[in-house]
C-alpha cells in the first residue's frame, strides 16, 4: 500500500530534499515552534553581557570569558588540563 | 596576571588545547570562567520531523517517523558538507532555542515518532547533550540514533554506545588522504570507531558519499566492500549516496548515476547482502532483496515505503532471518 508521505508538512520531500541523504537543512522555522513551543528564543549577542566581562576582567585580574550571550555553561565531558 | 589553565579536549581525535576564551575546532567547546563547557548543550539549532529513511536507516524501524535535532558546529570541515550553514559555524552566530534533554523525548513522543536522531550536524560535538537527551529518552521508551562522520575517541564512545540503539556512519572515503585533504580528519578513527559500534550492539549502517574525481574510485570502493565485510559483517547495510555541488565543491558535476551502480554491484559481488544508492529516484538499488533467494522484501521510492513484505523480520518466501531492527 502506498503512502504518500510528500503530504505531510513536516517532511521534506520535495525534489529538492532529495538531493543530499541527510535532506536540505530544515532550519529554525515557524515549524519548530509549531513543534517544540515558542518560548526560550535566545538574542544573538547580548551588548550588556559583553560589557560585564570586561569589566569583571579588568577587576578580577585574571583573564576570564563569559559565555556567548544565551549559551549553555554545561561543564564538557571528556577533558583534561595540560 | 596568574596564568590561565589550559584545557585538552578528549572527545574526539583532534585533541584541540583550549584556553581560556577559546573554542576548540568545532567551535562547541569553549573554555569559560576556567573550564570546557558544552556551550550548545540543550540548544538546538534544527528541529525536524523526518522519515527514518532519510538519515538513511533502511533496516531499523522503516516507515517510522524521527525526531531529528541539531545543534551548531562541527569538528570535520567537509569541502562537500551539504549543510555547512550550521556545521560550520559558531553557536552564537545563529539562531538557537532552548530544548533541555528532558524535553527532547517528550516533544518526539508528542509527535508520535519512535525514535530521535542526533544528525544534520554532527553529535559527537553536542556528546553531553546527545547523552543525557538519550538516557531520558531511553526511560520513556523512545530509540536513539546518531548520523555522524564517527570521529570520536574510543572511551566516549564506548559511553555513548549504552544509550544509543543505531547508527548512520559516514564512511567518506577509504582513504587517508581523502580524510585529510577534503575533511580534515583521518581515516582510522572512523575505522575504529564502527567496529566499537558493531561490537557494542548499536545498529549500524554505513553511507558512503561519492565525490566526482575525490573518491569515485572502483579500486578504494572494492577495498572499503572488503573491509566492511571483514569488521562490519555481510549484513551491515551500505548506502552509495548520489553527490551534489555544494558548499566548496559546486564546481563538480553530481554523481554519475552509472558509476553508483557500478559501485553497487562491485559491493553486492564483494559479498555485502544490502547495498542501496541513495538520492536517485526510481530505481530498484533503493529496495531490500532477500540475500538468499531475491524475494523483494522491501520497495521503496525515495522516502517512501511502497511495500513491506517482512514476516516478523523474516523473508514470506524462504524464512531467512533479514539483519536489522524491525519493531
Amino acid at each position: 500500500m502506498r503512502r504518500d508521505r510528500t503530504r505531510s508538512p513536516l517532511w521534506d520531500c520535495e525534489p529538492e530534499a532529495l538531493q543530499t541523504h541527510c535532506g536540505v537543512v530544515p532550519r529554525l522555522d515557524p515549524l519548530v515552534e509549531r513543534i517544540v513551543g515558542s518560548g526560550g528564543r535566545i538574542p544573538r549577542r547580548s551588548f550588556c553581557l559583553m560589557s560585564l566581562a570586561a569589566v569583571s576582567l579588568f577587576f578580577s585580574g585574571r583573564p576570564r570569558s563569559v559565555p556567548p550571550a544565551g549559551l549553555s555553561r554545561r561543564p564538557a565531558m571528556y577533558v583534561r588540563k595540560e | 596576571m596568574p596564568k590561565s589553565d589550559v584545557f585538552i579536549c578528549e572527545l574526539c581525535p583532534k585533541r584541540c588545547r583550549i584556553e581560556e576564551g577559546q573554542s576548540g575546532d568545532c567551535r562547541a567547546r569553549i573554555v569559560v570562567d576556567g573550564q570546557l563547557r558544552a556551550v550548545t548543550y540543550g540548544r538546538p539549532c534544527a528541529i525536524h520531523i523526518d522519515p527514518i529513511e532519510k538519515k538513511p536507516l533502511f533496516h531499523f524501524l522503516p516507515g517510522s517517523r524521527i525526531f531529528s535535532i541539531a545543534t551548531a558546529g562541527c569538528n570535520l570541515h567537509c569541502k562537500n558538507c551539504q549543510n555547512w550553514t550550521i556545521s560550520q559555524v559558531a553557536p552564537q552566530d545563529i539562531r538557537n532555542i532552548r530544548l533541555p534533554p528532558d524535553r527532547v523525548a517528550e516533544v518526539a513522543l508528542a509527535q508520535r515518532c519512535k525514535s530521535i536522531a542526533y544528525t544534520y550536524t554532527e553529535p559527537v560535538i553536542y556528546y553531553e547533550y546527545v547523552l543525557d537527551s538519550s538516557v531520558r529518552a531511553r526511560e520513556k521508551g523512545v530509540r536513539n540514533v546518531t548520523v555522524t562522520a564517527g570521529y570520536i575517541n574510543g572511551e566516549p564512545l564506548k559511553r555513548l554506545c549504552t544509550v544509543v540503539d543505531a547508527s548512520n556512519t559516514d564512511l567518506k572515503a577509504f582513504s587517508d588522504n581523502f580524510y585529510r585533504e577534503v575533511c580534515d580528519a583521518r581515516l582510522k578513527p572512523v575505522l575504529d570507531g564502527m567496529v566499537t559500534m558493531k561490537e557494542n550492539g548499536v545498529w549500524l549502517e554505513v553511507t558512503n558519499l561519492v565525490v566526482p574525481t575525490f573518491n569515485d574510485d572502483l579500486e578504494m570502493i572494492r577495498k572499503m566492500c572488503r573491509w566492511i565485510l571483514a569488521h562490519l559483517g555481510a549484513d551491515t547495510p551500505l548506502h552509495f549516496s548520489r553527490f551534489y555541488p555544494m558548499y566548496k565543491l559546486r564546481n563538480l558535476p553530481p554523481t554519475p548515476v552509472d558509476f553508483l551502480m557500478k559501485a553497487r554491484r562491485e559491493a553486492l559481488e564483494t559479498g555485502l547482502h544490502h547495498v542501496y544508492v541513495g538520492n536517485v529516484l526510481g530505481t530498484d538499488a533503493e529496495n531490500t532483496y532477500c540475500p538468499r533467494d531475491g524475494t523483494l522484501l522491501i520497495r521503496r521510492t525515495g522516502y517512501s515505503i511502497l511495500e513491506n513484505n517482512l514476516k516478523d523480520g523474516k523473508c514470506p518466501t524462504c524464512h531467512e532471518k533479514i539483519a536489522g531492527v524491525w519493531s
